[in-house]
């Protein structure tokens, strides 16, 4: 019963963590109908910000999240108005491209700047676990729980309660309409990729306690971060964060109860096979078009 | 016959190519340049299902290691002969195409194939890294023998490249036959709109899982040749960024065409060789590459045969022009310019 309800519990975590990362990847997709293969890089330059910022610097995490942040959404901001703005009349096929040979200059890059080797990013969490109804949580994983509701609800607030979001949801729902109204929508689609890289790094911030911060950080999520966002339907946002603590559950209980090699191949197999019955989600109505 | 007489042009210059390579008489230009053979073969595939069909596939090597590894384990733990192992192999790699393709190609757009491309190259990896008892995990495979034919052998890298080309050859008058009848048409018309071609009647469908399935076996028949080529075979070689290696070679070629997909090969298999660079450097300049040829050459470098320095020139400024938003702002200035006139 301890170890079932220990690996639900980090199933929980871990898939929180692939919710905010599969939210940023299916934002893209719902506003510009786009799949942004470049979005695990900011998992990546996530963790190895938040690694520099920690330990190079000597800066407390829960400060250091800010800074973070903001240098996300500037990467963000800067990388659509260098780049993907000018592919925005391209096809789908040619933007997929522009991503991916984007997310392997990105990935080489790196690997040029911080090296090879693996980091760890210990003791950020006082290493203490709470006792709930006879399963021991380790405080870290609480922590990290805590902070990504947190983002969600902010990031709800801000979608739903300001100006701003309500722009940003009109010119995904519909760019032309959103223009006729008077929104710039040149400027909603910068904010859409500063969010989503934003998004991306606090996945990789997040994660960087839990595994070792490598160069493959970012593409040993990526697929995971893909079959959330398929699950949960690309393009629904409640279905990203669903789908992603889906995976997480998936993935944890099939490496403890089933075979810790073949977990990943459950994960991604489940996916497939979710996505063959289930194209647009598993939470969601189906809506018959008439 | 009459098909070879076709394609004679074509056909003439991959022989012209592939001699300039051969008489260099390096050996190592030798092995670089059965390198980019084999490449070619993937390429054309990925050229058929991405640039004829549209829909982006991202795990071609993934079916050259299926194929690899079929024909490698038929050969060394049964012996049966590399040449039966050909079709087998080609068989296995199509057959887990068309599975894939059943969840994926009934939806639109080529997104989810994309994906699920991408996932499968790692379930393969997966696979064949844990499936020890078949595949010998991390060791991988090796002392797969070359082919022979009666008194032929192929063990020297000189008549292996002969080889190679004369697959190469095959798969290209193939694939040119395949584009040009009904099929290749109904190819064309899904990618040029898939609505447009489902209104006329296309089963949009069973066309896009027929040029996968082809795409596939073709990917399956390259990786049958990699394993006597290299001798050894492990699953590091066949995950992602061989697949996206083999993507590149089709976009910087001309992802429209089979010629460009050759060129294409040739080209990216030869470049880094030459520039003696690091791996993670080639990668950033494969990656460049693609980003550039896309932004200024979307068909490829066979777009630029056959045309003027001149016609070139204008060409590549007309597309800075639409990439750096001058036409908006000419026309902005036009309105401007007309309203003050007013």
């Amino acid at each position: 019963m301890g170890l079932l309800g220990l690996q639900i519990v980090n199933g929980i975590t871990i898939g929180m963590i692939y919710g905010l990362a599969a939210l940023g990847f299916t934002m893209v997709f719902k506003a510009l109908g786009y799949l942004n293969f470049s979005h695990s890089n900011t998992i990546t330059i996530g963790a190895f910000v938040i690694y520099t910022v920690v330990v190079t610097c000597d800066i407390p995490f829960l400060a250091a999240m800010p800074i973070v942040i903001l240098f996300m959404l500037f990467y963000g901001f800067v990388l659509e108005k260098i780049l993907f703005k000018r592919f925005r009349n391209a096809s789908a096929l040619t933007f997929m491209l522009v991503s991916i040979s984007l997310s392997t200059v990105v990935t080489n890059v790196c690997q040029l700047i911080f090296g090879p080797q693996p980091r760890a990013l210990t003791n950020v969490f006082p290493d203490i676990s709470l006792r709930i109804g006879g399963v021991s949580i380790p405080f870290n994983n609480v922590c990290i729980f805590v902070i990504a509701v947190l983002i969600l609800v902010i990031l709800q607030i801000f979608f739903f309660k300001t100006k701003f979001g309500l722009s940003l949801r009109l010119a995904s729902e519909d760019p032309s309409t959103a223009s006729l109204m008077g929104i710039k929508v040149l400027n909603t689609r910068a904010a859409t990729f500063a969010i989503t890289a934003a998004l991306g790094g606090i996945a990789g911030m997040l994660v960087s306690p839990l595994y070792s911060v490598t160069i493959e950080l970012g593409s040993s999520l990526a697929l995971k971060t893909f079959i959330s966002a398929v699950v949960g339907g690309l393009g629904n946002f409640v279905g990203a964060v669903l789908g992603g603590v889906l995976v997480g559950l998936t993935e944890t209980l099939a490496s403890a109860y089933i075979s810790s090699a073949y977990k990943d191949m459950i994960v991604y197999v489940a996916g497939i096979v979710i996505l063959a019955f289930f194209p647009y989600g598993i939470f969601r109505r189906v809506k018959t078009k008439h | 016959m009459d098909t070879i007489k076709k394609f004679r042009k074509q056909i003439l210059l991959i022989i012209l190519l592939a001699l300039v390579i051969y008489l260099s008489f390096d050996s190592y230009f030798v092995f670089i340049g059965i390198n980019s053979l084999i490449n070619a073969i993937a390429v054309m595939g990925i050229v058929i299902i991405s640039g004829y069909a549209k829909q982006l596939h991202l795990g071609q090597a993934a079916f050259q290691g299926l194929g690899a590894y079929t024909s490698a384990i038929l050969m060394t733990k049964l012996g049966i002969n590399f040449w039966v192992t050909i079709p087998l192999a080609m068989i296995v790699a199509g057959l887990f195409g068309w599975i894939l393709s059943i969840p994926t190609l009934k939806l639109k757009g080529g997104s989810y194939l994309a994906l699920v491309t991408q996932t499968f190259g790692e379930i393969i990896y997966v696979l064949l890294l844990n499936m020890e008892w078949l595949t010998n995990g991390s060791f991988g495979i090796s002392g797969i023998s070359a082919p022979t034919i009666g008194p032929i052998d192929f063990t020297d890298l000189q008549s292996y490249f002969f080889l190679c080309l004369f697959f190469v050859i095959v798969v290209y008058i193939a694939l040119k036959r395949i584009v040009k009848v009904k099929f290749g048409r109904f190819f064309i018309s899904i990618r040029e709109s898939e609505e447009a071609a489902q209104s006329i009647g296309v089963n949009t469908r069973k066309y896009k899982m027929i040029a996968f399935v082809i795409a596939t076996s073709v990917g399956g028949l390259a990786g049958v040749l990699y394993g006597p080529f290299i001798g050894y075979l492990s699953p590091e070689q066949f995950r992602w960024s061989p697949s996206l290696t083999l993507v590149s070679m089709a976009i910087v070629g001309g992802l429209y065409s089979l010629e460009g997909g050759i060129i294409g090969s040739v080209l990216l298999t030869f470049l880094p060789e030459l520039l003696r660079s690091t791996d993670q450097l080639r990668m950033i300049l494969y990656g460049v590459i693609v980003i550039l040829t896309l932004a200024f050459l979307p068909d490829g470098l066979v777009s630029l045969f056959g045309k003027k320095p001149g016609e070139i020139r204008k060409m590549l400024a007309d597309q800075w022009d639409m990439l750096s938003d001058k036409t908006i702002r000419r026309k902005k200035k036009k309105v401007k310019a007309a309203r003050a006139a007013k």
